[in-house]
């Protein structure tokens, strides 16, 4: 009978849970909505917890070698500081791993990729692919890495607690959700812009130069990073119209007809259509400073430089194989033009940039590894 | 949902006890292949010589998804195959695999299949009939996630997450001596991964709405007796024209890149391009 009772009791817990699902509290500044969630994964506080855990566990990937988070590191807003990630198996990945502050929001996921809208769905080019190998699951191996976690009480319990509906919790579903949920959590919002923005903190006169560029008609940064997460493709709770722009900024021009190097020539790749040709996703610049280096391959070190390509429309290279004069690609945005930045003008726009800087996202120590 | 599927349970039940309606039904096993020329394909030597120049390529993988299947009769009409559920079949889907996880192919399955199962009306005769099927995986099931299909559509090495679908046929080939490639690299595998391209998501749903180019072949065979006969994708009919010892740019070989000049000779060959499908042919058992 008191057996019964506990049982009916861990009932009602778990239902208790299940309905907290919608009661999972996005700690946003009143100008932010909160971000859309797929109705089949719902945020709970212990399903974000465990995909903490599996984020930052090797025992993911094919060999036991690399987990998520050996390429997305927290004090680099999850991005890795590499031009070119390396996947589990040493496979070079072609595109530069993007931070993961607020993810929540991207309309898209990855560099060019339209039918990529869910953090879910998004999952399985890490996980699956064989070009290049990232984590390196297979249909071989699958069940060796589900039997990792099943062989890990603490594992068991914490998959038991984050799907209490699901009568076998260990299973790659899960795994997929519980990482998505924690990808979701990711929020940026405690920056000194954000500071600044409410009130709490006061800009020096470069930032506030900065700033002022930026979001001015003369830099116009903000077409493409105007967004309350400094991008332009972004989809909330209560988004009717979903725009996913893509973008050439002129950083090739192969064959004065606009090629990109054939190592990636952006959403040409996935529509065939010829003005696709070298467009990209505008990345979010939340925490920008420290997700060096930049562009979709990683081919440009500094925000510095970042400006001074911007500032001449564009990127002309001189020598080497991908020689060529990326301001005249006939493809690139008609809002990247030579906007003649000064030397001050740059040197402010970055100061700006760098308040972007969230340090407490950064070490949150919500967001980090567990520590056993 | 539960009710209708209840209803259906119900609606089996009472058909599988009314056994008159089932003799209105007959099974029909159509035998499937993969070949090159007269020579069956698998992952263990001799490697069947393909293209042109024709060159010793061996096996790295050789799958591939079919659906829509239908009998055609002698009077030219069709009559649908309601596919059982299998291991290699779900939903009216079935894929035809002849690659055994042994040598160069092993991130594959040790099983193979080569036959598709149903059952058919009764009015289909007694045949020869023309197979109609479409190459591919339907849209409804095609953009679901691996790990939550049944079996067929749950073989990761199948799944195409970077184009939001599966790989409708994944032929894998090792030529001898290497793939060079433009850039003066050289590559050991040539792919060929069919599958819809410029896909885009559905901002509501999360799911994708809509594909540029779905890349779903219509296969009409000639007539045919299945106890004498299968149906063969002959490699060497879909590579005549192509040279497997040279990429032209892209992906290494054809990954359905709209722009990938790999890719017009294959599908031209798969039926995508207004063309019959002349890689798929009849073949005796």
């Amino acid at each position: 009978m008191i057996r019964r009772l506990l049982a009916l009791a861990a009932l009602s817990l778990a239902v208790a849970g299940g309905a907290r699902a919608e009661g999972w509290v996005w700690d946003l500044p009143s100008h932010v909505p909160p971000p859309r969630v797929p109705a089949d994964n719902p945020m709970t506080p212990a399903k974000v917890e465990l995909g903490r855990r599996l984020f930052h566990d090797p025992r993911l990937s094919g060999n036991g070698r690399l987990a998520c988070s050996g390429c997305h590191l927290q004090a680099l807003g999850f991005a890795d500081g590499r031009a070119h990630p390396v996947g589990s198996a040493g496979d070079v990945v072609r595109r530069n791993a993007q931070g993961l502050a607020n993810v929540a929001w991207n309309a898209s996921l990855t560099w060019a990729n339209p039918a990529l809208v869910t953090l879910e769905a998004q999952m399985a080019v890490p996980l699956f692919g064989t070009d290049p190998v990232e984590m390196g699951l297979t249909d071989a191996n699958r069940e060796t890495v589900l039997n990792r976690f099943r062989s890990d009480p603490e594992m068991v319990a914490a998959f038991r607690t984050a799907f209490p509906e699901v009568a076998a919790p260990v299973s790659l579903t899960s795994i997929i959700r519980a990482i998505a949920a924690y990808e979701r959590s990711l929020v940026s919002f405690s920056s000194r812009y954000d500071r600044w923005l409410a009130g709490e903190e006061r800009f020096t006169e470069a930032e506030r130069r900065g700033h002022d560029l930026f979001f001015g008609e003369k830099a116009e940064c903000h077409h493409c990073h105007g967004s309350f997460n400094f991008n332009d493709q972004v989809v909330h709770a209560r988004s009717r119209v979903v725009d996913r722009a893509f973008h050439n900024t002129g950083l090739y021009d192969l064959d004065g007809a606009g090629a990109y190097p054939a190592t990636d020539r952006g959403l040409i790749e996935m529509t065939g259509r010829a003005g696709d040709m070298g467009a990209f996703r505008a990345p979010s610049l939340r925490n920008v400073a420290v997700t060096a280096p930049y562009m979709h391959d990683g081919s440009v070190g500094t925000l510095e430089e970042v400006l001074e390509i911007y500032a001449a429309g564009g990127r002309q290279i001189t020598g080497g194989p991908d020689r060529g004069d990326g301001r005249r690609n006939p493809w690139k945005s008609d809002l990247i033009v030579r906007i003649d930045l000064d030397a001050r003008d740059r040197a402010d726009i970055v100061a700006f940039l760098k308040t972007l800087t969230d340090a407490q996202f950064l070490t949150d120590p919500r967001h980090a590894a567990p520590q056993d | 949902m539960m009710t209708c599927r209840l209803t259906r349970l119900a609606i089996l039940l009472l058909l599988l006890a009314a056994g008159p309606v089932l003799a209105a039904e007959r099974s029909v096993t159509i035998g499937f292949g993969i070949v090159a020329g007269a020579a069956p394909v698998g992952c263990a030597p001799p490697a069947a010589a393909l293209g042109r120049p024709a060159v010793a390529a061996g096996l790295r993988d050789a799958r591939f998804y079919l659906h829509d299947l239908a009998l055609i009769d002698a009077a030219g009409k069709a009559w649908p195959v309601m596919l059982d559920e299998t291991l290699w079949q779900h939903d009216g889907v079935a894929l035809i695999d002849a690659e055994d996880a042994t040598g160069a192919c092993r991130e594959g399955t040790p099983e193979t299949n080569t036959v598709v199962t149903g059952r058919v009306d009764d009015g289909a005769g007694a045949g020869p009939w023309q197979l109609a099927f479409t190459l591919g995986v339907p849209p409804g099931l095609n953009h679901t996630a691996t790990d939550l299909a049944p079996p067929p559509l749950d073989l990761a090495a199948m799944g195409w997450g970077w184009q939001a679908g599966r790989k409708y046929v994944k032929l894998e080939l090792l030529p001898e001596g290497g793939v060079a490639r433009p850039d003066g690299g050289r590559a050991t595998t040539w792919f060929l991964h069919l599958g819809a391209t410029g896909c885009t998501g559905n901002p509501v749903t999360g799911e994708i709405v809509r594909c540029d180019r779905p890349n779903r072949s219509a296969v009409t065979t000639r007539p045919f007796d299945p106890a004498r006969a299968r149906v063969v994708l002959d490699l060497a009919v879909l590579f005549a024209a192509t040279d497997l010892t040279r990429d032209q740019g892209g992906a290494v070989g054809c990954m359905s890149a709209p722009d990938d000049a790999d890719c017009p000779a294959l599908f031209e060959r798969l039926g995508l391009a207004g063309s019959a499908a002349a890689a798929f042919r009849v073949a005796e058992k």
